[in-house]
């Protein structure tokens, strides 16, 4: 294949992945309401159109047509930037997670990964690092203190949770050698107990919460907390770019279910007759459901605790298990 | 591509100078401490160049100890930044000037 | 092709983001482009086939480094501007800007003369990070642990340096002062 067909080929991928996750992520907030509201016994949104699946077209247009305000005091091509790198970074963390199992359309084999790199893991953990850029310059543009307080918080919390997430998946990394996704779901072909959940379980553990607090969902919603930092980061927003920060969100949720999934629980090997899209779509729907049974059932931790566990708790298990893994291997 | 690894190596020589320029042209410290940044960047930029076109792996090995360095210093520079500004209220670099002989005592 | 089309755009890129950096008044627009800059930096080095070091440049560098650094800048008013007196300013600019592009010219001169050729322009399976790992841990052994007891005397250094006990010690310094 030339040049040229690559780039094309990758150019559509590009696409067909931005679109598909971004109506995720925008069904995923209609999801998460009702979800929420069933488990308090409520309704949820059920007036526009039948259960209120269309209140996702209403919230868009009301996002569409607000008036855009930026504060006088901002400083204006940061406050611009900042919503656009947090949904960018989010993005193209996606390009190197394989989706689905290659399959044959036409006569043509398609590889559902946009590009096949041998870093794949790191350059996730990577380019979703730099999502902190999202609220950082946010916070810093804005001229509010709860903004400055949220980008400080965004700032420790995601850095201090980098290491925790970075540490723990280095165990099963050990274990496979190699950064490849596709590699780490072919360790993992052959059933539910090939599984790495029952080999890493600790790491398993540790990189579940990194993945908690990394997209900031509660009980570690320390970043834009309503009733201490009145929205965090997104105070002075409105909006579409308002809206920009919550794809960026949804979609970074949607990355780690993705990580953990493939890392973890077997990827998109097929388990006994069910094929190995459908099983990926049923652990990443699980493990969106789970970030929101959590959201129902956790109250929030303090910004110190969860400094605490962090440091004290978490990064001490990660090394240790990394020890662990290390003596049994050789 | 014949003469690629030039491109590179004058790419890397002018981002070198445009650092060397914030360093001798700024006042704020922190802009100063960005520029020898922004140096180092074109150095590993330069060795990592040289890396690939004579194929061998040591000029990735330095540019990656000069990526620690630049962690290092990054840590202890930030921290003198902050004791600094505590001590003087200020960023510019033009107030540090205690060991200068006119302002001594 | 493509090659070439992306080395040249990442270079207009950096080169106007740095520019940026070293010429505007704000600090954070400053550090905004030095650490867009650096992602564009690890781009060249997708293209010269070192991945790792790519992603190690985006997590360690724009991550960690510029992350911190930022957050040291939350001590400061960033979104007003950091006044710079500056005498003689036209002198001092000329001066600046030639001895910038002296040192550019000292620099690049002995490559041009010099026309290096590459060894071995187009080379398949370099740049992975079996390699860099085999190497890291036989022949740069000693670099690699030095860097790592490097690190930890800085981050020592570091909380040695903003650790509340000398922060008592200098201001008994500057009570004492202001006694005198």
């Amino acid at each position: 294949m030339s040049e040229t067909a690559v780039i094309i080929e990758t150019i559509v991928k590009a696409v067909v992945v931005l679109s598909v996750v971004a109506g995720m992520g925008a069904f995923a907030t209609w999801i998460e309401r009702k979800v929420l509201a069933f488990m308090q016994r409520r309704l949820g949104p059920m007036h526009v159109g039948p259960y209120g699946v269309l209140q996702l077209a209403a919230d868009g247009i009301k996002l569409f047509t607000k008036e855009d305000i930026i504060p006088q005091n901002a400083l204006k091509p940061i406050f611009v930037l900042a919503p656009i790198v947090a949904a960018t970074s989010a993005f193209v963390a996606m390009a190197a997670i394989p989706y689905f199992p290659e399959f044959t359309v036409f006569g043509y084999t398609v590889h559902p990964i946009v590009s096949d790199i041998n870093v794949a893991l790191l350059y996730v953990m990577g380019v979703a690092s730099v999502g902190i850029y999202g609220p950082l310059l946010a916070g810093m543009s804005s001229a509010n203190k709860w903004s400055l307080l949220g980008a400080a918080r965004a700032v420790v919390q995601i850095l201090s949770f980098e290491v925790v997430s970075g540490l723990s998946v280095l165990a099963p990394i050990m274990m496979i050698g190699s950064l490849s996704l596709i590699d780490i779901n072919d360790f993992q072909s052959g059933g539910v107990t090939n599984w790495l959940l029952w080999k890493q379980p600790l790491a398993f553990l540790l990189f579940a919460i990194a993945g908690f607090a990394e997209t900031n969902r509660s009980p570690f919603d320390t970043i834009e907390f309503e009733a201490e930092i009145v929205s965090g980061f997104a105070t002075e927003y409105s909006g579409m770019r308002w809206g920009l920060f919550f794809v960026g969100e949804y979609a970074n949720m949607i990355t780690i279910a993705v990580l953990v999934s493939i890392i973890f629980m077997g990827g998109y090997n097929p388990i006994w007759f069910i094929p190995g899209a459908i099983v990926m779509l049923l652990k990443v729907s699980f493990w969106i459901f789970l970030f929101l049974w959590v959201r129902a059932a956790w109250p929030h931790v303090r910004p110190d605790q969860l400094m605490w566990v962090c440091w004290k708790v978490l990064m001490p298990l990660a090394l240790v298990n990394i020890l662990i893994t290390g003596i049994v291997l050789v | 591509m014949s003469n690629s690894i030039t491109a590179y190596m004058f790419l890397a020589m002018l981002l070198l100078s445009i650092g060397f320029l914030g360093v001798i042209s700024r006042k704020n410290i922190f802009v100063i401490y960005m520029s020898i940044e922004l140096m180092l960047n074109a150095v590993n930029l330069m060795f990592v160049a040289l890396s690939r076109y004579n194929d061998l792996m040591s000029g990735q090995i330095i540019a990656m100890c000069i990526i620690a360095v630049a962690t290092a210093e990054a840590g202890i520079f930030l921290s003198l930044i902050v004791v600094l500004y505590r001590r003087k209220k200020s960023l510019d670099s033009d107030i540090f000037n205690t060991l200068s002989q006119k302002e001594a005592l | 092709m493509y090659e070439i089309i992306a080395f040249y755009t990442f270079s207009a890129l950096v080169i106007g983001l740095f520019g940026i950096v070293v010429l505007s008044k704000n600090a954070l627009y400053s550090m905004t482009a030095l650490a867009g800059g650096m992602v564009f930096i690890s781009g060249f080095f997708f293209i010269l086939d070192a991945e790792f070091l790519g992603v190690v440049q985006i997590v360690v560098y724009t991550g960690a480094i510029m992350a911190l650094y930022a957050f040291g800048m939350m001590f400061f008013d960033t979104t007003r501007d950091v006044k710079e007196d500056i005498r003689c300013k036209k002198i001092f600019y000329t001066l600046s800007i030639l001895s910038a592009v002296l040192v550019l010219i000292v620099l690049s001169a002995p490559i041009f003369s010099a026309n290096i050729e590459a060894i071995y322009p187009t080379l398949e399976g370099v740049g992975n990070v079996q390699t860099i790992g085999l190497l890291l841990f036989t022949k740069y052994l000693v670099a690699f642990e030095l860097a790592a007891i490097m690190l930890l005397v800085a981050m020592i250094a570091g909380i040695v340096l903003v650790g509340k006990k000398l922060d008592a010690q200098s201001d008994d310094l500057e009570v004492a002062k202001e006694l005198k």
